[in-house]
């Protein structure tokens, strides 16, 4: 019956990839801006992140004495723990003098517990004072970067040893990794005040019954959690309190609802240019249920033959969103089956919505 | 050429179900650029609403300016310098730097921009906010804003505020609203200013605000100021400034960009569906057009009923949406204190992309009428 009428499925195909492509886009939005605020902890290479319990994201600094970062150590079960320093500072573009806000990230050399293969592979070059690693997916409007480029940070020169990848935020253009020492002399900060602890703990030791000794150990403005835990605060933050994980959760809504209206659209008109053969089938004594899973399966096979198109559609606009705002969209298969999930269903409610129709009618009224 | 029928309008309502169908799906198609349209709305007006809140004819700022919160500081000998060139009536320093808001319920710390500034001074457009800024003579006093998130917790005039730790009382408030940029604001005087954020000395601002003796021509005295201070400021006009602002936010901000690329995309789906919805009336009618053609009928005035029943559909899809899109701004309002109004030059511009889209989505369905040959029909 799909087949029927072949410039009408077309256009129904395309209606329905051009929803899918809606909810793609809206979605990579709300992912695009909840992945790159939480750039971050993915790479932490420790098993529990001690901060103050006032810390309620990883950008706002409330701190703590680095005492509890070595009371840590006393605690049975800690392998290690250091205490990393984070940073906002402005990088100035080398070759164009205009200022941006980067996020720098300082590391104990030695144990980095953070992005570990990257740092030990510069461990040599960032000990030299001023020396930093810079994020190759930095915005362009940072310059053009490469190693042994020399740039200025805040007020301080500094020099580019290295790249690597991670990719700029909402908040930040670029992101820098650098030695404790060079931040630390950078800011004339003290060493002593902290806002983050990494802490590994022994091999074979359980991390929940580690977490409750350090938490009986330390004071109680302490906070202890493992990195997946700060990845979920993170997102759940950009989800709730920033506007665009709002307008972008909205977004998502909105492009759901005009999926299933444009469904509901194409299927109703479906049902009713086929009503007399709908009526003839009831007449001839099929029960409804066959109806319905006619219309149903019409309304799969719709949101099936619009998902692959939209699918490719979707993946080119994430490409050329990436290009112009360089915030990483990420297609996982999870967010593809998600989308696909969506689809569906829209297809299913709009196949729903078209079949009171069917049912209403009255084989009677045909002849 | 007139029609004496009017065969378009009959054509749309001859059909009632389909055409409100059809009328559905362009509805929700304008909805949806309607939508983005406000977004990319707020987020230009988002980012140039603190400057129009001020009151001044040029601003000084450091040369390494990126936008409002992303300032560098100047000397406040800069602002000392600017007040002996000629043209200029005042020049006031103001200081802005992100600070965080204690929730007194849940003790959560939000983003707040504080604004220090000299109690007296003539900073704002409105004269009840200079008036409230007047009251910051005492020291740790703060003026709290009307417009913060809800996050804030409660607070309210002669009552508490912690800000960065430090214990404020609060003397009045504003209606401001940092929108995207920050969960709220506090103003603050110059001297609580350095005591928030522990600078031990006045030595610095972030802006210069600068008003003009009536009659001086901005564009000069700005070139004048330029001339008399070092290189390490920049003097804008007040329009340059909105400008480049909102220019930073919508065109360098990726938000600015999704919300770009999202009205464009909202744009080509309404002309699809638009596409769609035409061109199946337009086959359905195909005998009826063809017999036209073969009667006489020119192709001009074929085409005319095509294209004025593609203007019925779009105009009947707009102004229920228009209506909807009310409601979706209020609804976007409460949940995310985003400055979404619907204003003239929106509802006009959406407007005139629904007929665009009208128009590219008649042209593609006309194709077929062309083809039409009465010949096929008999």
């Amino acid at each position: 019956m799909l087949i029927d009428k072949p410039s009408r499925l077309a256009l129904s195909v395309v209606a329905v990839a051009f929803s899918v492509v809606i909810m793609f886009m809206e979605l990579g939005f709300f992912n695009g801006s909840n992945d790159s605020a939480a750039n971050i902890p993915p790479y932490f290479d420790c098993d529990l992140i001690l901060s103050h319990k006032e810390k309620n994201h990883m950008k706002t600094g409330e701190e703590f004495p680095l005492a509890w970062v070595f009371k840590a150590r006393d605690v049975p079960g800690v392998a290690a723990s250091v205490a990393p320093y984070t940073g906002a500072d402005y990088w100035w573009n080398p070759q164009a003098g205009s200022r941006n806000r980067v996020f720098t990230l300082c590391v104990d050399l030695e144990h980095p517990m953070f992005a570990t293969g990257i740092i030990a592979a510069h461990r040599k070059a960032l000990r030299e004072p001023g020396s930093v690693l810079y994020d190759r997916l930095s915005r362009r409007e940072l310059g053009k970067i490469d190693t042994g480029v020399k740039s200025t940070l805040g007020a301080s020169p500094v020099k580019v040893v290295g790249l690597f990848e991670l990719g700029p935020n909402f908040t930040y253009e670029g992101h820098l990794l650098m030695s404790a020492d060079t931040f630390l002399k950078m800011h004339g900060q003290s060493r002593e005040i902290v806002d983050m602890g990494l802490i590994r703990v022994k091999p074979g030791a359980d991390i929940e019954e580690v977490r409750r000794r350090l938490l009986a150990a330390l004071p109680p403005t302490a906070l202890l959690l493992t990195p997946a835990e700060i990845h979920a605060r993170e997102v759940s933050i950009t989800t709730r309190r920033s506007p665009a994980g709002i307008v972008f959760g909205i977004g998502l809504l909105v492009g759901f609802a005009i999926g299933v209206i444009i469904c509901y659209q194409i299927l109703f008109n479906e049902v009713n240019d086929h009503l007399p053969q709908f009526a003839t089938l009831k007449a001839m004594g099929h029960p409804p249920r066959f109806i319905s899973g006619i219309v149903l399966h019409e309304a799969l096979l719709m949101a099936l033959a619009g998902f692959i198109p939209g699918l490719l559609a979707g993946a080119g606009l994430y490409v050329l969103i990436e290009h112009f705002t360089q915030i990483r969209m990420f297609l996982t298969p999870g967010r593809i089956l998600l989308i696909f999930a969506l689809t569906s269903g829209m297809c299913l409610i709009a196949g729903h919505l078209a079949l009171k129709k069917v049912h209403s009618t009255d084989p009677a009224d045909l002849f | 050429m007139f029609a004496r029928t009017p065969l378009a309008w009959l054509n749309t309502i001859q059909n009632k179900k389909r055409t409100a169908t059809a009328v559905g799906g362009i509805c929700f198609a304008v909805l949806l650029i309607f939508m983005q349209a406000g977004f990319l709305g707020a987020a230009r007006l988002n980012a140039s609403l603190t400057y129009r809140q001020f009151d001044f004819d040029l601003m000084i700022v450091s040369r390494g300016y990126l936008m409002l919160t992303r300032s560098e500081s100047i000397d406040i000998y800069r602002v000392i310098q600017a007040r002996s060139v000629p043209g200029v009536a005042s020049v006031e320093g103001l200081m802005l730097e992100g600070g965080r808001w204690k929730n007194p319920i849940n003790n959560d710390n939000l983003s707040c921009f504080i604004f220090g500034l000299r109690p007296g001074g003539n900073y704002f457009a409105d004269p009840a906010m200079n008036a409230s800024a007047a009251l910051l003579r005492d020291r740790q006093t703060v003026l709290a804003d009307r417009l913060s998130r809800a996050s804030y917790g409660p607070w309210q005039i002669g009552g508490p505020a912690v800000i960065n730790r430090q214990e404020l009382s609060i003397r009045g408030d504003y209606a401001l609203g940092m929108g995207l940029l920050a969960d709220g604001s506090a103003i603050v005087s110059h001297d609580t200013y350095l005591r928030l954020f522990g600078i031990p000395q006045l030595a610095q601002y972030q802006f210069g605000l600068v008003r003009l003796t009536p009659g001086a021509d901005p564009a000069a005295v700005a070139a004048a100021l330029r001339d008399a201070l070092p290189r390490d400021v920049m003097v804008l006009t007040k329009p340059e400034l909105v400008e480049r602002e909102e220019n930073y936010f919508v065109n360098v901000k990726p938000v600015g960009i999704m919300f770009q690329v999202g009205m464009f995309v909202a744009f080509i789906v309404g002309a699809v569906i638009l596409y769609q919805i035409l061109s199946s009336e337009i086959a359905n009618r195909l005998r009826e057009f063809a017999t036209l053609k073969a009667m006489g009928y020119t192709e001009r005035y074929i085409y005319a009923i095509g294209i004025r029943q593609g203007l019925i559909f779009s105009l009947m899809g707009y102004f229920p949406s228009l209506l909807l899109s009310f409601g979706l701004y209020r609804l976007l309002r409460a949940l995310s204190s985003f400055p979404v109004y619907m204003d003239l030059t929106r509802a006009l511009f959406v407007l005139g992309l629904t007929l665009a889209m009208c128009a590219i989505a008649a042209v593609f369905a006309l194709g077929k009428i062309k083809r039409a040959d009465p010949a096929d029909l008999f």
